[in-house]
């Protein structure tokens, strides 16, 4: 019975003008989008590749300086997006894929692609991923307002439900139909996502990226089920179609347009972005402590050396000093970092508690965890680029203190490229889906919750409307 | 029948109509929402253009004052030239010391929208060197949460441009088609009333009521927030952005009136008129977007970054040569002949300084004339969508809008500019008495003029106007058909 109905259902949808209209125009957009999308990959890898060995060459081909000098000079980072980055852009436009490396302390992003784009980013991109996420839950609820509703306006229902088919049976067979219509879509769309996730990794994350489509597609379907499900149980419980229709396409704009940003906002009221206040804090605590260190180190020293001011010891202090200075300032650097992401963090919650409210607020979050967009492999990324400038510094100190013997003026300490090329090229290593997917389980899980409970409303719905 | 009876019935029947006061009342609560999230970020930026500027006097003072100071007690002077840099009493020195932030200030409506201005940096470290922070690390959108730039501000631009034509469509998608489903429509036109003065009347009390109350809850909040609505340029503006406002909403009231006199069910115009949203509100303007991306595709940042670091490199290898060839033609330049110049390093700076940017100057103009380009795209195809109008000329409005940012650019490379023009010369010609403090040359930017706003808000008033006065004739013509032909 239940097959019946869902082939009676998909034909009835299939006959139906409107229908083959929108899923065309969704499918030349996806279609449209995705080519998009993947020349932009191809683009970014390949610029990403061609400055960052450029940059890299440049660092090994630096002529005899001073080692501080070179740290200074510093390097590039360039992060290589994910395939999945086509389906998702998340906030790479707004971040950016290149992060400045050198002495004293870690750097802001740079140049986010935002920033040379006009005000017309502000509607979206229409990338995959929106229109999975904005256009597809229309298309189900205009697949399926009408399913009881209209049935009740017209009579039929009663008459279907006197022929003796259970009220579950056609929920079920409805469900079935109009998810059919909306595999139309689904399908090609999820195939082509894993066709990329396979052709265009690396093989050293291949898997990882195909399980990552694989589950993108799972989240994709379950936010499209909720959608469905609701539209179902709202359809049955309204008197009218037109009522339904109402209902739902409010809860459309709502949860889909309006509360992400709002939720957000109301995040960045409770807990505020980083202003100048926290940018002087920084550069304070981080002068004080770095002060501290470093008079620590130099009473140790002159103590060793029973010496009262520098210039009465045998060697250059100046390596010291900078190794001081370096670790001076590590605690308040990897301090503050934390403290702003966290900052971050305690906002994107307000958005993930508010997948109660709005899905497409826990959708945006998982699928940009997913596709490797998101602000905690951001984050990841920056820890990773700081941990390669420690270590830069950490190599150029080294050499100082290694050549610490007094010199006269003029006779400069000189770094040579033997000693640029100990530092090796900086590669991002991208996190597994399971670290990625990690913080974001509470929105997962609402997600599913928010499945789970459409289908039970749907189901009672539908049995109660069997009253009317 | 009288229209003032007419009114009174239509309006006895509208108090009742809980729909429409629910969406009044969530529209006017959203629209506040919307606008106090954009008062917060003006006044971030505000209290902080206000911190920078007052700590930029507070130095100057300072520097002029150390300076004085050291010139009474006649200190020792410095020995090199670096040192000098440290010493106010020289130009170097206080060139090097005197810190100068060029802000760009908000406008006094930007509360109503946050437009671009959180994409881009509002204030620029200058000096003679350069101008920090325009193009290189360290901007001031690195410290925003990336998520929120994404998803973007929920301001009162927002809530005009995406949620205000839904609550426009619950509020008036059947307010022709209920009559007729209920059956109570022939009940009505037996009345002395033809359907087109019934319809009108009834457009136009949800209307000027609905616009009324988003309109006066705008207003109170500007007012609210401080607007100073005594100067006259402020008023000009808050006054065109509420006219454009006013006419946004009337093209969705138009668009629901149109679709009203299509005749078809409630249902149906529920979905033409969400049909319609769609396509003019998310669907156009994504397109455009996506167009804009592939016909002018952003020029490579990487790219940028990778001729930058080559440049530097290239210019200081290229130092002893140029510095060679400056010095030639400077021959009253060359160390030793000026008891100023005991070294080759304020050359040697200026040389690095003047390499760069000429060499750095196609490169840079690129992006600028890629975003001219860009920005003429959007300009010409603004009207094929009314939610496109109207954000283009609300940023404007407001003041956040990307060539603004531009100009402010403009007038913070002229300003460093200047500077390098005034100490320049002044570095050459060194001597431990400088005091030309009142020439040093200081930020000027100067605002679009208000004949300009009025012109672009005029334009675009007639972009949405036209096309609302065209539903507005085609839903009249329509009703002049046999009541039966509207479904």
């Amino acid at each position: 019975m239940i097959l019946t109905i869902a082939k009676q259902e998909f034909r009835g949808l299939c006959r139906d003008g409107r229908y083959r209209l929108t899923v065309g125009l969704l499918l030349v957009l996806i279609l449209a989008s995705t080519a998009f999308g993947w020349a932009n990959y191809h683009d970014l890898i390949e610029q990403a590749e061609h400055a960052a060995e450029h940059d890299y060459q440049r660092w090994r081909n630096q002529d005899p300086t001073h080692p501080h000098n070179a740290a200074h000079y510093g390097n590039y980072a360039f992060k290589t997006p994910r395939p999945l980055a086509i389906i998702d852009g998340g906030i790479e436009p707004y971040i950016g894929a290149s992060l400045y490396y050198g002495a004293h302390q870690p750097s802001e992003v740079a140049f986010p692609p935002a920033q040379d784009a006009t005000a017309l980013q502000r509607f979206g991109d229409l990338g995959v991923g929106d229109v999975a996420r904005a256009l597809l839950p229309l298309l189900a609820i205009l697949l399926s307002f009408g399913a009881f509703a209209s049935e009740r306006e017209q009579g039929t229902l009663r008459q279907l439900l006197s022929l003796g088919v259970k009220p579950s049976s056609l929920l079920w067979g409805k469900a079935l139909g109009i998810a059919s219509a909306l595999a139309v879509v689904l399908i090609p769309a999820g195939l082509f996502g894993l066709a990329v996730a396979f052709a265009l990794s690396p093989a050293e994350y291949r898997l990882d990226e195909i399980e990552r489509a694989g589950l993108l597609g799972l989240t994709y379907t379950l936010y499209l089920g909720i959608f469905l499900f609701l539209s179902l149980a709202i359809s049955a419980r309204c008197r009218t179609a037109r009522s339904a229709l109402t209902i739902l396409l409010v809860f459309w704009v709502v949860t889909v347009f309006a509360l992400p940003r709002g939720l957000l906002d109301l995040g960045a009221r409770f807990y505020p972005s980083p202003s100048s206040d926290f940018e002087k804090a920084y550069s304070a605590d981080m002068n004080k402590e770095t002060e501290a260190h470093v008079d620590k180190v130099f009473k140790k020293v002159f103590a060793q050396y029973k010496v009262s001011k520098e210039e009465e010891l045998p060697f250059d202090i100046t390596a010291l000093y900078m190794k001081a200075s370096d670790e001076g300032s590590l605690p308040a650097i990897d301090r503050y970092f934390n403290k702003r992401f966290d900052i971050y963090q305690s906002q994107n919650r307000f958005l993930e508690w508010g997948a109660l409210l709005s899905p497409a607020a826990g959708l945006t979050l998982v699928s940009m965890a997913l596709t490797g967009n998101d602000l905690e492999q951001h984050r990841d990324f920056v820890q990773q680029v700081e941990t390669q400038r420690r270590n830069m510094n950490n190599l150029m100190t080294d050499y100082m203190l290694q050549h610490q013997e007094k010199r006269k003026e003029g006779d400069e300490l000189k770094g040579n490229p033997a000693l640029w090329g100990k530092l090796p090229p900086f590669v991002y290593h991208q996190p597994s889906w399971e670290v990625a997917l990690k913080p974001y389980y509470i929105a997962l899980c609402i997600l599913g919750l928010w499945f789970l409970m459409t289908l039970l409303y749907a189901r009672r719905s539908v049995t109660q409307a069997s009253l009317f | 029948m009288k229209t003032l009876d007419l009114m009174s019935l239509e309006w006895r029947l509208l108090r009742r109509d809980r729909a429409f006061w629910l969406t009044t009342l969530a529209a006017v609560s959203i629209l506040v929402y919307g606008f106090s999230n954009g008062h917060l970020w003006m006044r971030g930026q505000t209290v902080r253009i206000t911190e920078q500027v007052l700590q930029d006097q507070q130095g100057f003072k300072e520097l002029h004052h150390l300076a004085e100071k050291f010139k009474q007690e006649n200190q020792v002077l410095p020995q090199g030239l670096e040192q000098r840099e440290g010493d106010p009493r020289y130009a170097l020195g206080f060139a090097a010391n005197h810190h100068q932030y060029d802000c760009r200030r908000p406008r006094p409506l930007a509360s109503l929208a946050v437009g671009q201005s959180d994409l881009t940096s509002y204030c620029l470290p200058v000096t003679v060197w350069g101008v920090e922070g325009r193009e290189d690390e360290g901007n001031s959108t690195g410290l925003e949460n990336p998520l929120r730039l994404l998803l973007g501000r929920f301001d009162a631009a927002f809530a005009i441009i995406l949620l205000m034509p839904i609550c426009i469509l619950v509020i008036s998608y059947d307010l022709l088609s209920r009559e007729r489903e209920l059956g109570t429509l022939p009940l009505l036109l037996s009345q002395p009333v033809t359907l087109r003065r019934l319809l009108k009347l009834r457009f136009g009390l949800r209307i000027a009521l609905f616009i009324a109350f988003c309109l006066l809850a705008l207003a109170l909040c500007l007012a609210y927030s401080g607007a100073n609505f005594t100067d006259p340029r402020t008023l000009v503006e808050a006054a065109l952005w509420l006219v454009i406002t006013a006419t946004y909403l009337l093209f969705w009231f138009a668009c629901a009136f149109w679709v009203n006199c299509r005749g078809g069910t409630s249902a149906e115009h529920v979905l033409q008129l969400a049909g319609l949203w769609l396509l003019l509100v998310v669907i156009m303007p994504g397109c455009l977007n996506l167009a804009l991306k592939q016909i002018y595709p952003s020029l490579s940042r990487m790219d940028y970054i990778d001729k930058v670091r080559g440049t530097s490199v290239a210019v200081e290898k290229k130092k002893s040569a140029l510095l060679g060839k400056y010095l030639g033609d400077h021959p009253d330049l060359v160390a030793g002949n000026k008891k100023v110049n005991t070294d080759d390093y304020i050359q040697s700076r200026i040389l690095i300084a003047d390499e760069t940017e000429r060499t750095l100057a196609p490169i840079k103009s690129n992006f600028r004339q890629h975003y001219a380009k860009q920005q003429a795209f959007v300009e010409d195809f603004r009207f094929i969508s009314p939610a496109v109008t109207y954000q283009h000329i609300a940023n404007i409005l407001t003041g956040q809008d990307g060539p603004r940012h531009q100009r402010f650019l403009d007038a913070a490379e002229a300003h460093h500019q200047a500077l390098r023009a005034f100490y320049f010369p002044l570095f050459n010609e060194d001597g431990p008495n400088f005091g030309a403090y009142d020439a040093i040359p200081t930020f000027n930017f100067k605002e679009q003029t208000l004949t300009l706003m009025v012109k672009a808000t005029s334009t675009a008033l007639l972009g949405i106007l036209i096309p609302s006065v065209i539903c507005f004739i085609i839903g009249m013509r329509r009703l002049q058909k046999p009541l039966f032909e509207l479904g």
